[in-house]
C-alpha cells in the first residue's frame, strides 16, 4: 500500500487537509497526535483495511514508517 | 524548608517582573531558568534568567506596540515551546490578561472560551493557525493573531511575531502592578453552560510561591519538571511560575508522552523534582514491558502528583519500582495553588489528599452547610480568603457569588476527613467529569454530538475507569433509519475529538430510545448513570412522561 493512502486517513483522524506524513514522521509532528487519538487512528485504519493490531503492536509504533509496514505485512 | 527567596517582599506584585528582573536583581541572570527538552529527547534549548528577563521585555512592548492596554486580554494558544514563556511573562509585565489555551482545543471548544471573552490577540503557531482561521468570524474585538513560526501574509490579522519583534524597542519600563490586578484567565468546565474564565490576580504569585516551598520543598539548585500543558492550571502556577519565582531550572519537553523517552529525559538531565499526573503513572504502571529500574534516577528526589486522586495501587508501585513514595496534592483552577497535600516529612495515608497546606482551612460540610462529623462524607469547602484565591468568573459574576457559603469557597468535590486530620477525596458534587486530571462538561460533549445529522438526542456522564479515573459515556438517541455501527461510534469519536479535544472522547456509547429528562427538559444524568451502574434510579416522579 501507499503511504499516499494512509495520508488520506491522516488527513480525517487529524481534520487537517494539508497534512502530509512521511516515514519518519512521528506523533510529535503531528498536532493533536496524543494517547486518545492514537487509539482513533488506529481504528480508523483498521476500519479503512479491515485489518486489527494487537495492543502489543499500538504499544510499538513510533513512526508512520513502522505503521505503514505493519498494515502491508497485513493486506493480503 | 525555608528560602531567602520564599517571600515577596518587592513593592511590585508583577509576576512578570517577579520570575525575571526580580531573578536577575538578585544575582540569578545567568542562571539558566527554562531547559527546553527538543522532540528528539536529546537536543535542547536553554534561556538564562538574563536573556528570559530581555525576551519578556521585547514582547511586552510587542503588546503595547500594537495598542493593547493594561487588562486586555492576550489568548496563548501553543503547546510548549521555548517562545511560550517570554510571551507569558512578557504579557503579564505589560499588565494584560494572559487567557492559556490548551493546544489541543478544537474549533468548538476554542469558540466556547473566545465567543464568551473580549480577545484582543490570540497568539498561535502556523500549523494551528488554520484552527483560529476557520472560527475567525465568530471572535469579536480580534486585533491581530499573531503566528510564532511562519510568515503568514494574505490575511492582514495575521501577523509573524519574528517581524513584530524586529519592529520594537528592546527594553521596557516594568509597570508598577498592584496585588489585585487581573493576571491569568483559566477557564474551568462545568455542569452546565460554556466553560467559566476563572479570573485570577498578581497577588496569587504569594499563594503559588508558599505552597511551592512547603509541599515541594526544592532546593536552590534543582532542575523541576511539571508535566502539565500550560493551558490549565497546573502548567502555569507550577509549570511556569512556582520555580522561576523560586530561581530554579524548569525543564519543558516538547514531545508527547512516551515512559522511557520520560525516564531517559529524568536521567540525562537529572531532573530532581517531577510533578504529573496520576493517568501518567497508571500508564507507566500498565506498561509491564519497561523495566524502570534500569534507569539511574538518584537525581529525583520527589514525585508529586495532581488532576485526580491517586490511588493506592499507584503509590506502592512507585515504592516498588522506582524506589519513591509519590506525594498526592489536590487544588482547582479555582485555588490557584495547591490547598490539601501528602509531603515529604508528613506521614502517607496511601489514598488520602494529605493535610492542608499553612493559612487553608478546609471543610467537610454537611447538606446543611454545618460541619460533618470525622469521617463523614460531605462537601469540600475552604475557608475564604486563601492567598492564591480567584476574585470572579468572569461574565459569570452570579456563578461565582454562588460558590460561596457562610464565608466558605465550595469546592463542587466531596470528602471526607479522617480521625488524624487527613482528607479523602470521594468523587464530585456535580456532573463534570474529571477524565486523566482534565475537567470536562458534559454539556459541551452534548452540545458537540448534537451536531451531527444521525444524533437527535443525547446525555453524557462520567463512568469509573481503570486508567483515567473516569471516562466519558454519551447515551445517544439515534435518529429514524439510522443504525448503529461501529464505523458510525468511530465517525462520533472522530467528531468530538476534532471538534472539542481529544481528552473530550467518549469512550462508549450506549443508544437508547429516549433520554431522561425532567419536566423542565433537563437531562437526569443520575438516572443514566443508575442505568450504566445497574443500580436503581431512585426517585423517578420528576421525570418527563
Amino acid at each position: 500500500m501507499d503511504i499516499g493512502v494512509l495520508n488520506d486517513v491522516f488527513k480525517e483522524v487529524f481534520d487537517d487537509t494539508s497534512l502530509t506524513i512521511t516515514r519518519e514522521t512521528t506523533a510529535d509532528n503531528v498536532d493533536g497526535w496524543d494517547s486518545m487519538t492514537h487509539i482513533l487512528l488506529i481504528s480508523s485504519i483498521e476500519e479503512k483495511f479491515g485489518i486489527e493490531f494487537s495492543q502489543k503492536e499500538v504499544i510499538k509504533f513510533k513512526t508512520v514508517g513502522d505503521l505503514l509496514d505493519s498494515i502491508n505485512l497485513k493486506l493480503p | 524548608m525555608e528560602n531567602e527567596n520564599n517571600k515577596l517582599s518587592d513593592n511590585n506584585s508583577n509576576i512578570g517582573y517577579l520570575c525575571t528582573g526580580k531573578q536577575c536583581a538578585m544575582a540569578l541572570g545567568k542562571k539558566n531558568a527554562i531547559r527546553i527538552i527538543a522532540t528528539n529527547g536529546v537536543e535542547n534549548s536553554i534561556l538564562t534568567y538574563e536573556q528570559l528577563d530581555a525576551l519578556s521585555d521585547i514582547d511586552a512592548n510587542v503588546f503595547e506596540h500594537m495598542g493593547l492596554l493594561p487588562g486586555n486580554q492576550v489568548f496563548i494558544y501553543l503547546p510548549r515551546l521555548l517562545d511560550y514563556y517570554p510571551l507569558f511573562l512578557g504579557a503579564l509585565k505589560a499588565n494584560l490578561v494572559v487567557c492559556p489555551l490548551f493546544s489541543n482545543f478544537g474549533p468548538d471548544a476554542l469558540i466556547d472560551r473566545l465567543s464568551g471573552s473580549t480577545p484582543k490577540v490570540i497568539v498561535t503557531k502556523g500549523s494551528l493557525s488554520g484552527r483560529i482561521e476557520k472560527i475567525l468570524s465568530k471572535v469579536s474585538n480580534l486585533h491581530a493573531v499573531i503566528v510564532i513560526d511562519e510568515n503568514i501574509s494574505g490575511n492582514p490579522i495575521i501577523r509573524s511575531l519574528e517581524e513584530l519583534r524586529s519592529r520594537v524597542p528592546k527594553t521596557y519600563a516594568i509597570r508598577s502592578t498592584k496585588p489585585d490586578t487581573p493576571s491569568i484567565l483559566h477557564f474551568t468546565s462545568g455542569s452546565t453552560g460554556k466553560p467559566k474564565g476563572v479570573q485570577h490576580i498578581h497577588g496569587a504569585a504569594q499563594g503559588i510561591l508558599q505552597s511551592f516551598q512547603e509541599v515541594m520543598q526544592p532546593l536552590p539548585d534543582d532542575l523541576f519538571w511539571c508535566t502539565a500543558d500550560p493551558g490549565w492550571v497546573t502548567g502555569t502556577s507550577y509549570g511556569i511560575i512556582a520555580p522561576l519565582l523560586s530561581g530554579l531550572t524548569l525543564l519543558q519537553f516538547e514531545g508527547s508522552f512516551d515512559p522511557e523517552a520520560w525516564f531517559k529525559i529524568i536521567e540525562n538531565n537529572s531532573v530532581n523534582l517531577l510533578y504529573t499526573a496520576p493517568t501518567v503513572l497508571r500508564m507507566m504502571m500498565q506498561n509491564y514491558e519497561i523495566d524502570y529500574k534500569k534507569f539511574d534516577l538518584r537525581s529525583l528526589r520527589n514525585i508529586f502528583s495532581v488532576g485526580e486522586p491517586l490511588n493506592p495501587e499507584i503509590y506502592h508501585w512507585g515504592l516498588q519500582k522506582l524506589g519513591r513514595e509519590i506525594y498526592d496534592t489536590w487544588f482547582q483552577t479555582e485555588t490557584g495553588s495547591i490547598m490539601i497535600a501528602n509531603r515529604p516529612g508528613l506521614e502517607i495515608k496511601p489514598g488520602s489528599m494529605g493535610k492542608p497546606r499553612n493559612g487553608v482551612q478546609p471543610e467537610i460540610f454537611d447538606d446543611n452547610d454545618k460541619p460533618t462529623n470525622t469521617e463523614e462524607v460531605g462537601k469540600l469547602v475552604l475557608k475564604v480568603p486563601w492567598n492564591s484565591m480567584f476574585i470572579d468568573y468572569v461574565g459569570a459574576t452570579e456563578a461565582y457569588r454562588s460558590k460561596f457559603r457562610q464565608g466558605y469557597y465550595v469546592t463542587g468535590d466531596l470528602a471526607k476527613k479522617d480521625a488524624d486530620g487527613y482528607f479523602w477525596f470521594v468523587g464530585r458534587d456535580d456532573d463534570v467529569i474529571n477524565t486523566s486530571g482534565h475537567l470536562v462538561s458534559p454539556f459541551e460533549v452534548e452540545s458537540c454530538l448534537l451536531e451531527l445529522a444521525e444524533i437527535v438526542d443525547v446525555g453524557v456522564i462520567a463512568a469509573p475507569d481503570n486508567l483515567l479515573w473516569e471516562k466519558v459515556v454519551a447515551f445517544i438517541k439515534l435518529a429514524n433509519n439510522t443504525e448503529w455501527t461501529n464505523r458510525l461510534g468511530l465517525k462520533f469519536k472522530l467528531h468530538v475529538s476534532n471538534r472539542l479535544s481529544s481528552v473530550a472522547i467518549p469512550a462508549e456509547f450506549v443508544v437508547v430510545d429516549t433520554i431522561p429528562k425532567n419536566r423542565s427538559g433537563k437531562i437526569l444524568r443520575r438516572v443514566l448513570r443508575a442505568q450504566y451502574n445497574g443500580e436503581d434510579p431512585g426517585d423517578l416522579s420528576t421525570m418527563e412522561e
